[in-house]
């Protein structure tokens, strides 16, 4: 059965991919992707939701569980927090980001009480919507003029994740051997994991975190909506 | 990598007409197809959504409208028209 710890996890997790999809809504390629994308943030931060609320967190506990924590307190994966400077790292982001969740869910589906399950199943359905989008773009991008920013964002991205220098104990080959065989299809390269020490991705998470959290610090009695 | 425009169409129930909708810009189809649920369909009942590229849809100009000027009567159609209007013409002509 799934701890209460990996829920909670998952749920940062998926607050930060959304937090992080959210803050540049209007910054995508044209109009429609931004609400395509504003779309799939929203449905994340509904499953962040739905874990912190299964695992009893609501309310102004569960604004102050998010807004209050220390960064190092968030028990996220590094690729959730890497904050896409262009639409290629983007699409290398999420993408690498929904193989994890496909991994995730398929695991938690096996082992989740009837409770989760009505959960896991709606964020499935919602997963594969965002899985197929950020592959296809993917694909889209490895066959255009913006190929080269595909593959630099490829060796960004992975660096951020430590994919070339991460210790085997740590890395998931089941999320690895997925994505190197997929982006293989596209003609590209993921980049072998290699043993080494971990990237620092900290700093910048624990200004993302700052910043987001401002508001709230300087508030923290106040409440909206 | 070019946009085109996709003109979207949403089947609110099975056995429903495709309805259109609005339109996204999109690179290619797949991807006209996710942006279009995801604009369209959050807040709708859909069981099913289309997406077709503008250029391949083939229409009447406004110039070809006048075509769609329908008359108002079309006794025309009726067998014994032209018999009944060529005696009502004479009993006119005659009176």
């Amino acid at each position: 059965m799934l701890s209460e710890t990996e829920l909670q996890a998952w749920a940062d997790d998926e607050f930060v991919v959304a937090h992080i999809l959210s803050s540049h809504i209007t910054e995508y390629t044209h109009l429609e992707e931004c609400l395509a994308i504003g779309s799939f943030a929203q449905d994340e931060l509904a499953h962040a939701r739905s874990f912190y609320e299964y695992c009893g967190l609501r309310g102004r506990d569960l604004d102050r569980y998010i807004f209050l924590r220390t960064p190092d307190a968030f028990a996220v994966t590094p690729l959730a927090t890497y904050q896409p400077g262009n639409f290629a790292e983007l699409v290398v982001k999420q993408y690498l980001y929904e193989v994890l969740d496909r991994l995730r869910l398929d695991t938690a589906q096996k082992q989740a009480t009837d409770a989760l399950q009505t959960l896991l199943t709606t964020m499935r359905s919602e997963e594969r919507m965002h899985y197929d989008h950020w592959i296809h773009w993917i694909r889209v991008l490895a066959d255009s003029p913006a190929r080269s920013r595909l593959e630099s964002a490829l060796e960004k991205v992975g660096a951020y994740c430590g994919l070339s220098n991460r210790s085997p104990a740590i890395w998931d080959a089941a999320w690895y051997q997925q994505a190197e065989s997929e982006l293989l299809a596209a003609g590209l390269r993921l980049g072998p994991p290699e043993t080494g020490a971990e990237v620092a991705w900290q700093e910048p998470f624990a200004t993302l975190i700052g910043r987001m959290q401002s508001i709230f610090r300087e508030h923290p009695e106040v409440i909206l909506g | 990598m070019s946009n085109q425009v996709f003109e979207v169409f949403v089947i609110s129930r099975r056995g429903e007409p495709a309805r259109h909708v609005g339109s996204v810009v999109a690179p290619d189809s797949v991807l006209a197809l996710h942006q279009a649920k995801e604009t369209y369909t959050r807040r709708m009942e859909c069981v099913s959504l289309w997406v077709a590229p503008r250029s391949a849809i083939t229409t009447f100009t406004q110039e070809e409208e006048i075509l769609f000027k329908v008359a108002q009567a079309k006794g025309y159609r009726q067998a014994g028209y032209f018999t009944r209007h060529s005696e009502q013409t004479a009993d006119q002509g005659s009176a």
